[in-house]
């Protein structure tokens, strides 16, 4: 390929991997949501300028799993310190310190608490990336004008072709009859 | 402030937010109840310490009303040097209840009197012999080398202390009644002033060695002189009166200034009292912090005029908040079920943000008191430790004693138990299950406050009808006072310019 010279192939169109829909309103993109999630799109997704209040009910988002990946680094860290604590202190290396027991929970309490709170935020920082597959490297729908916006006015639906009931023909429609301000395919 | 928040002013008084608190006759039971303390009073008088008694169950109640109006006058000064927007519907519940200063401070009179009076029977730095001492003790700073404190000396001495020491300080300490055995040692060292002065082998704090030949550490009563003695300048009945009067004079006039500024506005929306709450309140925030360090260390940390923790208004803040908390919550939820308050102007959004602070300081507290706690147990000198080993909040076995076990249960009751409790979102979403978790903190709140103090009068548990009515007789003058301000005005700010946001709040 010669940059600047796309070869242009049409036997060979790249795929369709969603469909974008550009709204300019939060009341046009909370009526949208609702239609889709009606409609029955589970790989689907929107992307607005600000937090939008309500939109997780128009999607039918259901409640995140975090707390409990957070929890969970929590009672690591926690029991993790401790033996961290007497492993070091009481077994490998038993060392007298200002005449306090090998063992002795008040003093180990502090490491178990940083290594708590430690092991809660890894849980909550990679957790979220891990659950909304963060880093991505690329994504066609930076190449899309409709996308562009996003972050400034426009309040996008985006469909993906992954999505059990998608079709693109139907999908199109879909998001055609929600008034949108236009709809565009998006290819890798 | 933004120019668009100033331009919704008009609007939010169109909102059903017009909440009326309609319990004008609540006021009466609520006054009725004060006639408890006369049972109590009563009740104290025939058992064995007398009026002393009631004078600790009286503080204690005290420090739990006091925390809550001092607890709602921080909240409102947060809300305002934040400009939080989601508790504007809530605020004026806090401001009602922080005007309850007024109230606290003629609550505070019955204690004033006792210092006063010179008894020295609650207080030990306000007896006359406390006065006596002092002057030599400060004497005896003057003649001496400056900067020579006992706690050095203290120190250097521990270390020969053999079970000799150990068994006169364990003798002196074991009576059931700690007080009268001070008071009893207190007449014989009412002696000639050579005896005070400068001695420095009697000032080693006799030491208790543990079989790990670790230093228990109870200070003797005559170390307990000498240390309250130093602290004369600060410790006499005088300046304490004038530093309750600075006090309360503080508070009253930053309750009243929030609440009344904030009644203003219900009438004429003005944006600019708003502004003015907001630079106002970093200034009340200092005011408030040297307060209330001051007030714990003379409330209840004189009640052991020896013993020193730089952490302890921290600590007494800590219960603050905790308790304001857990009061917004039922008094908010009241105010809801009993119609006075809609159900959307403060909604389970608004209750779920208060559980969670709610949950937050539990931890706070927890922090703070492991704080305190571990820097005394480690550094393990005499002179801090001997405050716990008084409440058996000891490592050490052969110091366990029947305070243990409210050390333990708070440990767990206001710490583990509610932070695993309310950590959940759907329990803090649920009102009935929110309420449960506010009620079971307040009580562990008390027995918290109960546990700093009570344990200066006797080494062994002391807690009955007496304690009980007192909370009853106090809580009927605060319920009084909060239920007479709060029924004056509207119980929902009226024309706040952040009314709308607030009405719109909710967790994402």
């Amino acid at each position: 390929m010669v940059l600047g010279m796309p070869t242009k192939n049409p036997d060979a169109q790249s795929k369709v991997v969603a469909i974008i829909a550009e709204f300019d309103s939060v009341d046009a993109i909370l009526a949208a949501s609702e239609k889709v999630r009606d409609a029955g799109y589970t790989k689907w997704d929107t992307h607005t300028p600000f937090p939008v209040h309500g939109i997780d009910d128009a999607m039918g988002i259901k409640p995140t799993i975090l707390p409990w990946l957070v929890l969970g680094g929590g009672i690591t860290g926690c029991l993790g310190g401790l033996a961290l604590a007497w492993y070091t202190n009481a077994f490998e290396y038993p060392f007298l310190t200002s005449g306090k027991p090998q063992f002795s929970l008040p003093a180990n309490i502090p490491v178990i608490f940083e290594t708590t709170v430690l092991l809660s935020a890894f849980g909550a920082v990679f957790g979220m990336l891990g659950l909304n597959r963060l880093p991505w490297h690329y994504n066609p729908l930076f190449k899309k004008k409709s996308f562009s916006r996003v972050t400034n006015d426009r309040f996008v639906v985006v469909i993906e072709a992954t999505d059990p009931i998608f079709d693109v023909q139907r999908t199109t429609d879909l998001l055609n009859s929600l008034t949108p301000i236009c709809v565009e395919e998006v290819e890798d | 402030m933004t120019e668009q928040e100033t331009t919704q002013s008009p609007d939010a008084g169109n909102v059903s937010t017009a909440g009326k608190l309609t319990g004008g006759k609540l006021c009466i039971p609520a006054v009725g109840a004060m006639g408890a303390l006369v049972p109590a009073i009563i009740l104290a008088a025939v058992g064995n310490y007398g009026l002393t008694r009631f004078m600790f169950a009286y503080i204690i109640a005290f420090a739990f009303f006091l925390s809550i109006s001092l607890g709602a006058l921080f909240f409102v000064c947060i809300q305002h040097v934040s400009r939080a927007a989601w508790s504007v519907t809530s605020r004026r519940v806090a401001e009602v209840l922080a005007m309850t200063m007024p109230v606290m401070a003629i609550a505070f009179l019955p204690i004033a009197a006792n210092v006063w009076l010179g008894g020295g029977d609650v207080y030990p730095w306000a007896s006359s012999h406390a006065h006596h001492a002092s002057a030599h003790g400060e004497e005896h700073a003057d003649t001496t080398h400056a900067g020579n404190d006992h706690a050095a000396a203290a120190a250097d001495h521990a270390e020969p202390a053999t079970g000799h020491a150990s068994l006169t300080a364990r003798d002196e300490y074991a009576p059931d009644e700690k007080k009268n055995a001070h008071a009893a040692d207190a007449t014989q060292h009412a002696a000639p002033a050579q005896e005070v002065v400068v001695d420095e082998s009697h000032a080693q704090p006799a030491v208790t060695l543990d079989g790990h030949g670790r230093i228990a550490g109870v200070i003797d009563s005559h170390t307990e002189e000498i240390y309250t003695a130093k602290k004369a300048a600060y410790l006499n009945v005088p300046f304490f009166i004038a530093r309750w009067v600075i006090y309360f004079a503080v508070w009253i006039g930053l309750s009243f200034t929030f609440w009344k500024k904030s009644v203003e506005q219900d009438s004429t929306g003005d944006v600019q009292i708003t502004r003015f709450l907001e630079r106002f309140s970093p200034l009340a925030i200092v005011l408030f912090a040297v307060t209330v360090t001051y007030a714990t260390f003379d409330l209840i940390m004189s009640l052991s005029p020896a013993w020193f923790s730089t952490i302890f208004g921290v600590y007494y803040f800590a219960g603050c908040m905790l308790s304001i908390f857990a009061v917004l919550i039922l008094v908010l939820s009241f105010l809801r079920n009993k119609g006075m308050i809609d159900k959307d102007t403060v909604s389970k959004e608004h209750l779920h943000d208060h559980g969670k602070f709610l949950f937050g300081f539990v931890v706070f507290w927890a922090y703070i008191a492991f704080s305190q706690y571990m820097l005394i147990w480690y550094a393990s000198l005499p002179e801090t430790t001997f405050w716990f080993v008084a409440r058996g909040a000891t490592t050490v076995a052969a110091d366990f004693n029947t305070w243990s076990i409210v050390s333990i249960a708070l440990v767990i009751c206001h710490f583990f138990i509610p932070f695993v409790g309310l950590m959940s979102r759907h329990i803090k979403r649920t009102n009935a299950t929110l309420q449960f978790w506010a009620v079971w903190l307040l009580v562990f709140h008390w027995i918290d406050l109960w546990w700093l103090i009570m344990p200066e009068m006797s080494v062994n548990l002391k807690v009955g009808l007496v304690e009980i009515l007192t909370m009853v007789g106090l809580g009927g003058l605060f319920v009084a006072g909060a239920v007479w301000v709060g029924s004056l005005n509207a119980i929902v700010p009226q024309k706040d310019p952040r009314m709308t946001e607030s009405l719109a709040f909710k967790n994402m």
